[in-house]
């Protein structure tokens, strides 16, 4: 036999993604993505954390926060929240794409995605300077001037702290996604191996869930 | 998985994110609703994010159709943020009937006694 059949029935029976400490790709896969679940479980229970004090405070201080909540635009609010739903969708077509050895597809959706996740992070961007202006900020930082509740600022500690926490991890999964299409684009995917697609796509998911959640309890609910 | 199974998959996601979008609009619609108390729309609110978060996972995340074990964490991990506020909330609320002077008010750094 020539010894490039040998290296493709090499490549067959140990493909060279497959990492040596795992039998089959199939079990690679399945490994990979129960450590992404835990991971993302973690995650839950870090904003969870930010969740519960932020029931704690609502209950205690109910007037302060049904004043403040209504300095959020919920237009903008709704807006980000469209545009991480569709953002998702893209993800799970880019992972779709991928499944189906779909290159160019994939490569695309990856760049749609990227794209919302960038549009959400200016509309933050506005929101941010608008308060930044009307003087709402958290904490010691908060000055004002206009008719207030006293206890306001605990409102917008939260917000700042949630949202922004929230936006950090937008800009984590932004750089992870601009990492997928580096490697699509050089041809390290295949309807056989689109493990970090997956992975990527599996935190993009949590990322928007968890906007799914902020949107109505710091813009909607009083 | 070739092409026809492509499309059949963008087609359930198409239809996920079309009922994503809808309750969306509900929510928002909701919020301008007065229910009895403020406790109403804070669960309908809630009720609402939990069917987007649901199908979310069910169908972008692939749970419905992975392997149980995935799920089972999910679900774990959510049921232990359920103890942690359940339990944090029992603690709080209940602080009055223990503390019968009353609570401390907190304005803008400084705390004084009501």
């Amino acid at each position: 036999m020539s010894e490039a059949t040998n290296s493709q029935l090499a490549d067959q029976v140990h493909p060279p993604y497959l990492q040596h400490h795992f039998a089959e790709p199939v079990q690679q896969f399945e490994a990979a993505k129960i450590g992404m679940w835990l991971f993302l479980v973690t995650e839950i229970l870090l904003f969870g954390g930010l969740f519960v004090g932020f029931a704690v405070m609502h209950s205690r201080y109910p007037e302060a926060f049904a004043s403040a909540h209504h300095h959020l635009d919920r237009a903008l609010g709704a807006l980000n929240t469209v545009v991480l739903l569709v953002s998702s969708f893209t993800m799970a077509l880019a992972v779709a794409a991928a499944r189906a050895g779909k290159r160019r597809a994939l490569i695309g959706c990856l760049v749609l995605t990227l794209t919302l996740a960038g549009v959400f992070l200016v509309v933050k961007y506005f929101e941010y300077s608008h308060k930044f202006h009307e003087g709402l900020l958290p904490g010691r930082f908060y000055s004002y001037k206009g008719p207030s509740v006293p206890g306001e600022f605990m409102f917008f500690s939260f917000y700042f702290l949630m949202t922004g926490l929230h936006a950090l991890h937008v800009l984590a999964g932004m750089t992870a996604i601009s990492w997928l299409i580096w490697r699509a684009r050089r041809g390290d995917f295949s309807a056989q191996y689109y493990n970090p697609v997956d992975l990527v796509g599996l935190y993009w998911h949590l990322v928007d869930m968890i906007w799914i959640y902020l949107f109505p309890l710091l813009y909607l609910i009083r | 998985m070739g092409s026809a199974g492509f499309i059949k998959e963008v087609r359930v996601y198409a239809a996920v994110l079309g009922l994503l979008l809808l309750l969306t609009a509900v929510t928002v619609a909701m919020a301008g609703v007065h229910f009895g108390s403020q406790a109403i729309n804070t669960a309908v609110a809630l009720l609402i994010a939990s069917s987007k978060a649901a199908l979310v996972a069910l169908f972008f995340m692939h749970l419905l159709h992975d392997r149980p074990l995935n799920a089972l964490i999910f679900v774990v991990g959510l049921l232990m943020l359920g103890v942690f506020l359940i339990l944090t909330l029992i603690d709080v609320d209940t602080r009055p009937l223990v503390e019968p002077r009353g609570r401390r008010v907190v304005v803008a750094g400084q705390s004084q006694q009501p």
